[in-house]
C-alpha cells in the first residue's frame, strides 16, 4: 500500500480539528483515514431539524479526483435519499470537482436534506408527495425523524 | 521497495528487445489488410448465396418445396447476412477464416501493447531529463494508471517548450516547518525521482507469469501464451493475456525506475554520465524558497503553477493531466449519464449509437468548459536543462540580477510580470487544454460509436429472426422473403455489372 496522500492526511486531521457547524466527523480507525463517520444535525426550518443523522464516508483510492462515497445510516424520509441511505446528488456524480472537499460536500448534503429536489427523485412516490402534497410530505418526514434520528431523551 | 532492481539481471536502459517486435506486427497488419479486401468481394451468383446459406442449416435439406421451417431459417440467415454487410456470406468463401480473424486480432494487440509499453516509458522520472529543475514525467501524486492516459509525447514536449509546468517534486509538509536552507536543501536532495510504487499491488496478485521472472524474460511477450491456463474459454484466455501483460508492465515500470532513482544517487555522489544535469543548491533554493500549495493534491511545488484559463487558479501539473473528457457516454434528458456503453441496450437509447458523447473537461475551480491553462516560465536567462543554455548545475542567483540590469526592456518585463488576471479563450495560443493532450478522444469516441452500432445491428438481426419465427402471419414472411430476396439478387447483379465494367 503506498503511503496515504497528504490530502488526504490534511482535509480528515482538519475535519476533526475545525469541524463544521452542526456536522460532526469522526475517524472510527486511526489506522484508516479512508473511512469516517459522520453526524449530520438536521438543518433549522426543515422536517429533519431536532434530529441527529449518521452517515458513513469512504474515501476512495481515486480520491479527489473521483467523488468520496457517502450514504446515510438513519433512515430518511426523502424524494433523493433511498431505504439504503443512498443519496442522489449532483455533487457526489457527474458534478464532482477535485477542488471540491469532504466539507463542502457535506455541506451541500445538509442543503440536501433542507432542500429536497423532487424534479430528480431517486423514490418517485416521496418526490410525488413532495411536491403534491408538500404539507404531508414534511409530516411523515417530521415522524421519521422524531423515531429515527432524535435520541431517547435519558432518565 | 528499495531491493526490487537486485532480483534483475537487465541493467541501465534496456529497451531494445521490445522495439524488435514492430517490424512483426507491420507484417501480419499487412496480412490482416489483405484479407479484409477479400471479405469486401461479394460473390457474383446470387443464386449459389441461397444455396450457400441453404446448405448452413442442417435440416433445411429434407424439404425441396416450401417447408415453412426452411424457409424462416434462409430468411433469416439472408437477413442477417444482408445486416452485417455480407460479412457472414464472404466467411463462407474463405478457407479459414478462423485464422484469418486470429491474426487480425494478434496484430492489433501487439501494436496496443507496444504502445503501451512506450507510453509506460515515458512516463518513468529521468533525473537527466530535467526543465528548470522539474521533469518530464510524473512524480506519482495520483498513481491511477487509467488517468495517465495522456499523450506522453506531447506533454513531454509541451514542458520543453514551457508551456506547462514540469513535473517538479512535490514537497508534504512545507508549511509545517521553518526550514533553514541547509534543511530545505537536505530534503529536497533526499527526494527520490518517484513516489515509491506498491511492491504487489492487489489487482495483480496471484497474476501468473511474473514471480521469478528475470527482466528479459517478463519483456518477452511472446512466452505470455505458456502461463494462460488452457482450461479456460477463449475470452478469459485474452482476459488473462492481458492481465498478465499488464502486471509484467508495472513490474518492468517498477524496475525501469529503480534504475532511473539509481542513476539519479550516483550522479549526487558525482558519478556516472550528466551530473551536470544536478541542479545547484540555489536552483533548489530559488525554486523551492516560497513554495506554493496546489489546491488539488495539497502538495507544495515551486511557485510558477499552472493558472486555469478560466479563473486564474493555480494548479500543478500532476493533477492538470488527471482531468480528462468523460469516457464515452449517453446522457438521458434529467441530465443524468450513462457510461456503461458495453451493457446498453439498443432499446434503451432513442437514437442509438449518434446519441454518444464524450463531454468536455471542465474546469475543477469554476466549471467553465474547455479546461486549460497558461504556464508563466522562468525569463529565459535563467531557464536551465532541456530547451536551455544553462545546465543546471550553473544556476547562479547574480545570474538572475545581472540579467535584471542588463536586459532588454521585454525580458525585464516578463521578469517583474505578474499572473495573468483575465480569463482567456480556449483557443488562445498560450493555452494548453486537456484536450489539446489527449488529442485522440474523437478516435475513441468514433471507435466506441462504431463498436455499438454493430452489436447493435447483430441486436436487430436477432429481433428480426425472432419475430419472423414466432410470427404467424406465414404469407408475410413469404412476401418478405421475396422481397428480400429480389433486393438481395438486384445488389449482387449490379456489383457483379460493376466489376465487369471495371
Amino acid at each position: 500500500m503506498s503511503a496515504l496522500p497528504r490530502r488526504i492526511v490534511k482535509e480528515t486531521k482538519n475535519l476533526v480539528k475545525d469541524p463544521v457547524p452542526g456536522i460532526k466527523t469522526n475517524i472510527p480507525d486511526d489506522d484508516n483515514l479512508r473511512y469516517l463517520t459522520v453526524e449530520m444535525e438536521g438543518p433549522a426550518g426543515s422536517p429533519f431539524a431536532g434530529g441527529v443523522f449518521s452517515l458513513e464516508l469512504y474515501l476512495p483510492e481515486e480520491y479527489p479526483m473521483e467523488p468520496p462515497k457517502i450514504r446515510f445510516l438513519t433512515p430518511l424520509y426523502h424524494p433523493n435519499i433511498d431505504k439504503l441511505g443512498r443519496i442522489c446528488l449532483d455533487v457526489l456524480k457527474d458534478h464532482w470537482s477535485p477542488a471540491f472537499q469532504i466539507r463542502t460536500v457535506l455541506l451541500s448534503i445538509q442543503q440536501l436534506l433542507g432542500t429536497p429536489n423532487p424534479d430528480d427523485p431517486l423514490l418517485s412516490d416521496v418526490a410525488e408527495l413532495c411536491k403534491n402534497d408538500n404539507a404531508k410530505y414534511c409530516e411523515v418526514a417530521r415522524e421519521w425523524t422524531k423515531k429515527y434520528a432524535i435520541p431517547e431523551p435519558k432518565e | 521497495m528499495g531491493n526490487t532492481a537486485s532480483n534483475f539481471d537487465e541493467s541501465g536502459h534496456q529497451r531494445s528487445p521490445s522495439f524488435s517486435n514492430s517490424s512483426s506486427s507491420a507484417s501480419t497488419r499487412k496480412q490482416s489488410a489483405s484479407i479484409s479486401i477479400n471479405s469486401s468481394n461479394i460473390h457474383p451468383e446470387s443464386r449459389s448465396v441461397r444455396s450457400q446459406t441453404l446448405g448452413q442449416s442442417p435440416d433445411s435439406f429434407s424439404n425441396n418445396s416450401a417447408s415453412i421451417a426452411g424457409r424462416q431459417r434462409r430468411s433469416s440467415s439472408l437477413v442477417g447476412s444482408l445486416l452485417t454487410g455480407g460479412s457472414r456470406r464472404a466467411s463462407l468463401f474463405k478457407a479459414n477464416p478462423g485464422n484469418a480473424n486470429d491474426s487480425k486480432g494478434k496484430s492489433s494487440s501487439v501494436e496496443k501493447n507496444l504502445a503501451k509499453q512506450n507510453h509506460f516509458m515515458n512516463l518513468v522520472v529521468k533525473f537527466d531529463e530535467i526543465v528548470d529543475g522539474g521533469f518530464l514525467a510524473p512524480y506519482g501524486v495520483h498513481d491511477d494508471e487509467r488517468k495517465l492516459d495522456y499523450n506522453d509525447k506531447i506533454v513531454r514536449q509541451l514542458i520543453v517548450d514551457r508551456r506547462l509546468q514540469p513535473f517538479y517534486i512535490p514537497l508534504e509538509d512545507y508549511d509545517d516547518y521553518d526550514y533553514s536552507d541547509y534543511e530545505l536543501l537536505k530534503v529536497l536532495k533526499s527526494q527520490l525521482l518517484h513516489q515509491p510504487y506498491p511492491e504487489n499491488p492487489e489487482k495483480f496478485e496471484d497474476v501468473p507469469g511474473v514471480k521469478g521472472l528475470s527482466m528479459s524474460q517478463l519483456s518477452d511477450n511472446n512466452n505470455i501464451e505458456t502461463f494462460v491456463d488452457q482450461t479456460l474459454t477463449k475470452n478469459e484466455k485474452k482476459i488473462q493475456r492481458k492481465l498478465i501483460f499488464s502486471a509484467r508492465l508495472y513490474k518492468r515500470k517498477c524496475v525501469w525506475q529503480e534504475q532511473e532513482n539509481e542513476r539519479y544517487s550516483e550522479a549526487k555522489r558525482g558519478l556516472g554520465s550528466n551530473i551536470v544535469m544536478i541542479p545547484s543548491d540555489e536552483l533548489y533554493l530559488s525554486l523551492y524558497r516560497n513554495g506554493e500549495e496546489c489546491p488539488i493534491c495539497f502538495l507544495y511545488y515551486p511557485k510558477n503553477l499552472n493558472i486555469s484559463r478560466c479563473c486564474q487558479q493555480p494548479i500543478c501539473t500532476e493533477c492538470f493531466v488527471q482531468i480528462k473528457r468523460k469516457e464515452p457516454h449517453f446522457k438521458n434528458n434529467n441530465g443524468e449519464i450513462t457510461t456503461d456503453v458495453e451493457n446498453i441496450r439498443s432499446e434503451d437509447i432513442p437514437d442509438s449509437s449518434d446519441a454518444l458523447i464524450s463531454e468536455c473537461a471542465c474546469c475543477p475551480y469554476c466549471a467553465t468548459p474547455n479546461f486549460g491553462i497558461t504556464y508563466a516560465p522562468p525569463p529565459k536567462q535563467i531557464r536551465t536543462g532541456l530547451g536551455a543554455e544553462l545546465r543546471p548545475c550553473e544556476y547562479r542567483n547574480k545570474l538572475k540580477d545581472n540579467m535584471v540590469d542588463k536586459n532588454s526592456e521585454q525580458d525585464t518585463k516578463l521578469i517583474t510580470s505578474r499572473p495573468r488576471t483575465h480569463s482567456l479563450p480556449a483557443t488562445h495560443d498560450s493555452v494548453v487544454t486537456s484536450d489539446s493532450i489527449r488529442p485522440d478522444w474523437e478516435v475513441n469516441l468514433l471507435k466506441t460509436k462504431m463498436r455499438l452500432k454493430k452489436r447493435f445491428a447483430k441486436a436487430t438481426t436477432i429481433h428480426i429472426n425472432n419475430r419472423l419465427v414466432s410470427s404467424e402471419e406465414e404469407k408475410k414472411i413469404e412476401k418478405l422473403e421475396e422481397e428480400m430476396l429480389e433486393q438481395a439478387i438486384k445488389l449482387s447483379l449490379q456489383d457483379n455489372q460493376a466489376k465487369v465494367s471495371q
